[in-house]
């Protein structure tokens, strides 16, 4: 090594900005900072949503069972004034139309409507 | 919690093991503060979409840092070239020196090649031998030291009885 390198090991590049480090580390996209109290209140919301979702099914369970039940006995009623009416197609239609129906059940399992004429049971 | 747990941590501990030393050789490359500190950002902001640093991150850093720096330069070839607006040298700690001694060897150091400045760089501020210098730049290992000569001769030339 002569005595110009000697010389030019004296110096050396200069470093960063004392900034550079901020820059880079501010790019870098950052996770959300999320508060103790940000994490109850979205376990609470959960936990609502759950006890809502159970309490829901268990409502409509009662609610089909009910108007399965109403169903059952509207169709037992139908038939037997049917059968006082004299039976047959004609008596048991009569017979749909004159027992109530219970509020916004589902349809009757028994099929009395006239199978020609009116193309199906009229409501 | 601070901003640098919140972010990719690694991104930090990368910064703190290699940042000023990746710095110091885009300097070099570049012979421009703002410049290289350009090349290293972009560097950094490039590694963001992996989920883990490297495996080898000083080699990976090293030869990201070169080519965003040579790739400056191409790019500043259409341009006229200007004089240093910022100085790029400073005193090791410890040592002394004339105080327009910088100044010359600095410009002097502007004017060589940026392979030159990267061989003068690399062999003497970072102490790698030719071949490790040759390892890094994938030139063998006779072309770097026959490029250090030349930088040193060219040097010696531009500086004449200043130093």
């Amino acid at each position: 090594m002569d005595d110009f390198e000697k010389v030019l090991q004296r110096y050396r590049a200069v470093g960063p900005p004392d900034d550079l480090r901020g820059r880079i580390v501010a790019l870098t996209p950052a996770r959300p900072e999320r508060s103790l109290a940000a994490w109850f209140a979205s376990a609470a919301a959960g936990t609502a949503a759950a006890i809502l979702y159970l309490l829901a099914g268990r409502i409509g369970d009662q609610i089909a069972q009910r108007a399965g039940d109403a169903d059952r006995a509207r169709a037992a009623a139908v038939i037997e004034l049917g059968d006082l009416l004299g039976g047959g197609e004609a008596a048991h239609f009569a017979a749909d139309r004159v027992v109530p129906r219970p509020l916004q059940g589902p349809p009757l399992s028994v099929d009395v409507a006239p199978d020609e004429g009116g193309g199906g049971r009229r409501d | 919690m601070s901003r640098d747990e919140r972010s990719a941590p690694w991104i930090a501990d990368l910064y703190d093991r290699h940042g000023a030393a990746l710095y110091r050789y885009a300097v070099m490359l570049l012979a421009d503060p703002a410049g290289a500190a350009d090349a290293v950002q972009q560097v950094f902001v490039a590694m963001l979409s992996r989920a883990a640093p490297p495996a080898s991150a000083d080699a990976y850093l090293r030869r990201a840092v070169r080519n965003a720096c040579y790739s400056m330069l191409r790019g500043q070839r259409r341009r006229p070239l200007v004089d240093v607006a910022e100085p790029f040298l400073e005193l090791v700690p410890g040592q002394s020196g004339a105080p327009d001694e910088r100044l010359a060897l600095e410009q002097a150091i502007a004017r060589l090649s940026p392979e030159q400045r990267e061989v003068v760089h690399l062999h003497v501020f970072e102490g790698l031998t030719f071949q490790e210098v040759a390892d890094l730049t994938r030139e063998s290992m006779n072309t770097v030291a026959s490029r250090y000569r030349y930088a040193l001769d060219k040097l010696r030339a531009q500086l004449g009885a200043r130093i």
